[in-house]
């Protein structure tokens, strides 16, 4: 967290640096919102015209402004005055706004924070250095003027709940983030599908209760957003504000979405028709401000409507939605509502080339998965980091935005490589572990255990070990089957009986483990198959093992299973191994069950291996550093490991 | 990520670097330098929207309008009329008080800025001339100066310093690199206030890189150049005589090895001087106005040793200005002399970095005419030896900011001023493995607690209280008093710490005559 916090810190200096530089006039915008919100009541926010600069945010984001005019009010009454304020310009008001936008990329943190905190040291690094230091957010917020980076926030936040599997929280923070600004409702029917299908499904009456309780809570955001407008009948205004469809096709300056191509289609067209003799009228209608129905802005090509925009949306969406509809799976939220995201800025009405924001933030996150993704968000981001810089016009800013994209480039190039490039060689080993699975996938783990040096992903083998054991269908998905540098990642879905409950649960994990594993590991995993499905039932945060090479004294061993009788951790006390290494499944099974003896040659002495929290990992830590016997400890499947668990 | 930490820790353990700045360095020092030079360029332009010293202030203005001036004298007059006082150059409106090669750049940069904007360098029209247009181009010169002379001889040295010593962490390069090129007090003056540090500095440091590579000719005409380009990198003079005569006395034939670096140095002099050579009347016009005695012992309140004990000793009444030049002079050399001897006794980079050091401190402690500015050049040398005194670097970086307090008060550079500070405190304390926290005994916390309290303190005074009427200056020498007894405790420390690497060597070479 204190390194999170030494990144947001560097950026703060380079935001506070660029304090005096150009605003938009969305700097004006937000300012009369504030001397808005602050002088009038509340009735008559959406129907104030003392600027063109009128209010079409959702509530929230003027419950927002309402909440910074306090502020603004003591600090210099003239930027919250109505009339006086208009086009007020003086340091106050731009130190100001500027440091409420600083301070307001916090919200920003604290998602990114949710997001990386389960991960890897690296991936974590690499994600900060992407989105921390995201120069189109520094661009579009600290010189241009928005609040994007405090909403981005939001759906940073809302997405690692997803993520988490908390459902709820998840689409409470979406509502939320809907009644700050509604042009991230794009992503919606993404949200609709997966939460009715991860959240919802299972069951006619425990769907419908759960379909209940998710409804009762959006409806309950909308009602706190937009409920003090519908009592004072206000509610017609607002939503004409907020969304004015007689601003054409597309915004001043070009999004490069499909729009563009179609309009160069249609200049294209008109041109050569023209020359070959045909009499086509110039359009008297332009793209970006004329208002629909009155003319048609193309001299060929039929017109688009906002209805057609939104069925291109859809229609581009619908992949992703009958994805999300098959499989509901966490780990793809985050990949789906940037896909959305996407959608909605190439398709979309009147879009602004700011939008590509809402895209680039998230895949941030996507991007560290693995190699494609990255490439994929190199071009991504710097095409669209290239697209903003119509924004800043001027020269004095010039500089600036370039050296921000080069700063850019050169940090995600060393970082991807840093990620990636390494340990191109084990992609070999990668192939030999496809093979070991599909063995063990044949219900013949011993055959596979025996042969010698092999590499496996040894999480992934010791869960289908589990599965064996439990006898239950096993499906393996890997989905990034492409292993750099020994690091393993795969999924797992299974569902079993659990016990003599007859509860049937649906194990979704996705996993990653860093070291690859020998032979010498298998014992040790196939323990750890054992041990979690007896400890299995919540969320895994964290698991760990501890190690003991030697031969223990019989007051260690005591020692060790008081420990273990006294921690609601260790459920079971993995007994240790008579014998050597070359033990099959069944012998360690049996001898799981044989009462120890102490002072034979064993090669694993003890192993405490349990599904657990993280406080209750720190007490096995804590143990393990205590006592003489765990020589060492190993935190397995520490970082990106989650069960998502759904009884039906 | 965690490993295996029983089974698989020693494999950790040989790769050493910290995980968390991997990739920042893994692809060498050149790619790690450049990252952290675009980011240094960037904090750079960032500082230089912010207001220049005498902005929208006549009839005199600032530095900046100096700079500006020189341009527009050197691109319309004569080359001989460039010193020279006459109906078309007033020299006492800025008249130009550098060396030739500062005239020649202001050259370079007028035809930059004829180029598009012709009206910022007409003659005689354009005096105090600010435009939007005019303030961009004359930031962008300096800028392109500091990225093409400045940063190119930090690589140089960077890859000259570290060649010559055992491997050690790349981080701890980054970090170095960083250190350097990230200093707060050069880009709050060239970028904010306005001036050309970054030229003179940045030919410095390539001497000093040529120095450490061996490069003897290379490194004096550099350094020569830097002379030229300002004549305050004479502070560095000493240490660059005492270490190169320490080091021709060991070779085989010296008298040889110093002719040859004198004809260097006379050689590069004479080719920067070659406009003024004809006659000894404009060269002695030229050498009056870079020793603008008349300007006083010192000027408004700098943290050296004149400024702060006239609280106590009116020197200027005490002294005529002719007793007091040789006062200055005697004080300084006798200060630096120390260190001098050392160099030329037992010559090593090491020990020539520290030199640079002290000669620089002895300078802006005694000599006549010192800037607050001039403490950029104890500083350069001291972000130089980063690695090896960090502690140093913080308390110097952070009292020569203070110190400049006043000054960057005075330019509306406190936004920029406080923002840079931070930035340099987080990069200096950046996470990582290092390991440089000495453990510290409560006396010496308490002492630093102390300090920074006081300036912190101070800092808000100076802001937000008026001085009594009868001491108007009494914040700004509570600041100097402050300072100064802080650089003074600085040079002690490292004219003994000089010393001190002499008495390792000696110690070595005993060892090695023992064995």
């Amino acid at each position: 967290m204190s390194d999170l916090l030494w990144f947001f810190a560097i950026a703060t200096c380079l935001k506070l640096l660029l304090i005096p530089s150009y605003h938009s006039t969305d700097f004006e915008v937000h300012r009369h919102w504030l001397a808005l919100t602050h002088s009038l009541p509340l009735s008559q926010w959406y129907s104030d015209e003392t600027s063109p600069w009128t209010l079409d945010y959702p509530p929230f984001f003027a419950y927002f402004e309402r909440f910074l005019s306090i502020f603004a009010n003591l600090i210099d009454p003239q930027i919250v005055h109505l009339q006086k304020g208009l086009e007020y310009n003086s340091n106050t008001v731009v130190y100001f706004q500027r440091i409420t936008v600083i301070l307001s990329d916090s919200c920003l943190l604290y998602g990114v924070y949710r997001f990386t905190k389960d991960l890897d040291s690296r991936r974590r690094i690499l994600i900060w250095v992407l989105l921390i230091w995201s120069p189109m957010l520094v661009i579009v917020d600290h010189l241009h003027f928005q609040y994007n980076g405090f909403l981005l926030g939001i759906l940073l936040i809302s997405l690692s709940y997803l993520e988490e599997g908390k459902d709820l929280i998840g689409g409470f923070f979406f509502a939320v983030l809907l009644c700050f600004k509604h042009l991230f409702a794009v992503a919606a029917p993404v949200y609709f599908v997966y939460l009715l299908r991860h959240y919802c499904w299972g069951g006619l009456v425990r769907g419908f209760r759960q379909l209940s309780v998710m409804g009762a809570l959006v409806v309950a955001v909308f009602a706190a957003a937009y409920g003090p407008f519908v009592y004072h009948g206000q509610i017609q205004q607002v939503l004409h504000r907020m969304f004015p469809f007689g601003r054409g096709l597309c915004h001043a300056y070009w999004a490069p979405n499909f729009w563009v191509f179609y309009i160069i289609l249609d200049k294209g067209l008109a041109f050569l028709l023209r020359k070959l003799g045909f009499a086509i009228q110039t359009p008297a209608a332009s793209f970006t401000g004329g208002l629909v129905g009155d003319s048609s802005p193309f001299a060929i090509l039929p017109q688009i409507t906002p209805l057609a925009t939104f069925t291109m949306v859809l229609l581009a969406l619908s992949p992703c939605l009958i994805k999300a509809w098959r499989e509901p799976r966490p780990g793809m939220i985050t990949r789906w509502v940037t896909y959305a995201y996407t959608c909605g800025f190439l398709f979309g009405w009147h879009v602004h080339e700011k939008a590509s924001l809402h895209f680039v933030i998230p895949l941030a996150i996507v991007a560290v998965q693995s190699l494609e993704d990255a490439r994929h968000y190199f071009l991504v981001s710097i095409v669209s980091c290239y697209s903003l810089f119509p924004l800043l016009f001027e020269a004095q800013e010039y500089p600036i935005k370039v050296l921000l994209l080069l700063l850019h480039s050169i940090v995600m190039w060393l970082a991807f490589s840093a990620q990636f490039t390494k340990g191109e060689e084990s992609k070999a080993t990668a192939h030999m572990k496809k093979k070991d699975d599909k063995v063990a996938l044949k219900g013949n783990p011993n055959g596979a255990a025996k042969k010698e040096g092999f590499f496996i992903g040894g999480v992934e083998k010791s869960y289908l070990q589990a599965c064996s054991r439990s006898s239950s269908s096993v499906q393996q998905k890997p989905w990034v089957q492409k292993t750099k540098e020994k690091i393993n990642t795969g999924s797992i879905k299974q569902s079993w009986t659990v016990g003599k409950k007859t509860k049937k649960f649906e194990l979704e994990l996705e996993f990653e483990t860093e070291t690859p594993f020998g032979a010498e590991d298998r014992d040790h995993h196939l323990r750890f198959g054992a041990a979690f499905d007896v400890s299995f039932g919540g969320a895994l945060h964290w698991c760990i093992d501890c190690h003991c090479s030697r031969v223990m004294s019989k007051s260690e061993m005591d020692d060790v299973r008081s420990f273990a009788t006294n921690t609601s951790v260790v459920e079971e006390l993995p007994q240790p191994i008579e014998g050597n290494m070359q033990d099959t499944l069944e012998s360690v099974l049996r001898n799981s069950v044989i009462e120890p003896r102490v002072g034979m040659e064993f090669d694993s002495l003890l192993e405490v291996v349990a599904v657990m929290s993280t406080s209750e990992m720190d007490g096995v830590r804590s143990f393990a550093a205590s006592t003489s016997v765990v020589e060492s400890y190993h935190n397995l499947l520490r970082e990106t490991c989650r069960i998502h668990q759904r009884v039906y | 990520m965690e490993r295996r930490k029983g089974r698989k820790g020693l494999k950790d353990k040989e790769v050493g670097d910290d995980d968390r700045w991997l990739w920042l360095v893994h692809k060498g020092i050149a790619a790690s330098f450049l990252c952290i030079a675009v980011f240094a360029l960037l904090v750079r332009v960032a500082v230089s929207l912010h207001p220049y010293s005498g902005a929208g202030n006549p009839p005199k203005y600032g530095d900046f309008e100096a700079q500006r001036h020189w341009m527009e004298i050197t691109l319309n007059l004569p080359v001989k009329e460039w010193y020279r006082n006459s109906t078309s150059n007033n020299i006492s409106y800025w008249g130009l008080d550098y060396p030739p090669l500062t005239a020649y750049q202001s050259y370079f940069h007028g035809l930059f800025l004829r180029f598009f904007h012709p009206e910022s360098v007409s003659l005689f029209t354009s005096r105090g001339h600010e435009s939007y247009l005019g303030k961009l181009l004359m930031r962008w010169t300096v800028l392109s100066s500091d990225a093409l002379v400045f940063f190119p001889a930090v690589f140089y040295f960077v890859l000259a310093y570290h060649s010559g010593r055992p491997s050690g962490q790349k981080t701890h390069i980054a970090w170095h690199i960083a250190m350097i090129l990230l200093n707060p007090c050069l880009m709050l003056i060239d970028h904010g206030h306005f001036q050309y540090n970054c030229i003179s500095l940045g030919l410095t440091v390539g001497a000093v890189a040529a120095v450490l590579s061996n490069k003897e000719l290379v490194a004096c005409s550099l350094f020569s150049l830097a002379l030229n380009h300002k004549q305050m990198t004479a502070y560095f003079a000493p240490a660059f005589f005492s270490h190169l005569l320490g080091k021709c006395l060991r070779r085989r034939n010296p008298v040889l090895e110093v002719s040859k670096l004198g004809l260097v140095v006379l050689g590069t002099f004479a080719l920067v001087w070659w406009p003024y050579l004809h006659s000894m009347e404009a060269f002695s016009r030229v050498l009056s106005r870079l020793a603008p005695f008349e300007r006083g012992i010192y000027e408004d309140y700098v943290a050296n040793f004149w400024c702060t004990t006239s609280v106590l000793v009116k020197w200027k009444r005490i002294f005529t200005m002719q007793s007091l030049k040789l006062l200055s002079l005697g004080l300084t050399v006798s200060t630096c002399l120390p260190s001098m001897v050392q160099q030329i006794w037992a010559p090593s980079s090491q020990g020539f970095l520290y030199g640079l050091l002290n000669s620089a401190f002895s300078f802006y402690m005694f000599s006549f005419q010192v800037h607050e500015k001039s403490i950029l050049l104890p500083l350069l040398p001291a972000s130089l030896l980063a690695l090896e005194e960090p502690v140093l670097l913080k308390w110097i970086t952070l009292c020569a900011l203070f110190s400049m307090f006043p000054l960057l008060c005075r330019d509306k550079l406190i936004l920029p001023y406080i923002a840079l500070s931070a930035l340099f405190i987080f990069i200096y304390h950046v996470p990582s493995a290092r390991q440089d926290r000495k453990e510290t005994r409560s006396f010496k916390s308490f002492v630093t607690t102390f300090l920074v309290l006081c300036s912190v303190v101070l800092h808000i005074v100076y802001l937000t209280m008026h001085p009594p009427h009868r001491y108007p200056f009494l914040f700004e020498a509570m600041i100097m008093l402050l300072c100064f007894s802080q650089f003074m405790l600085l040079a002690f420390y490292t004219n003994a710490k000089q010393w001190m690497l002499l008495k390792r060597s000696v110690l070595l070479d005993k060892e090695k005559k023992l064995h």
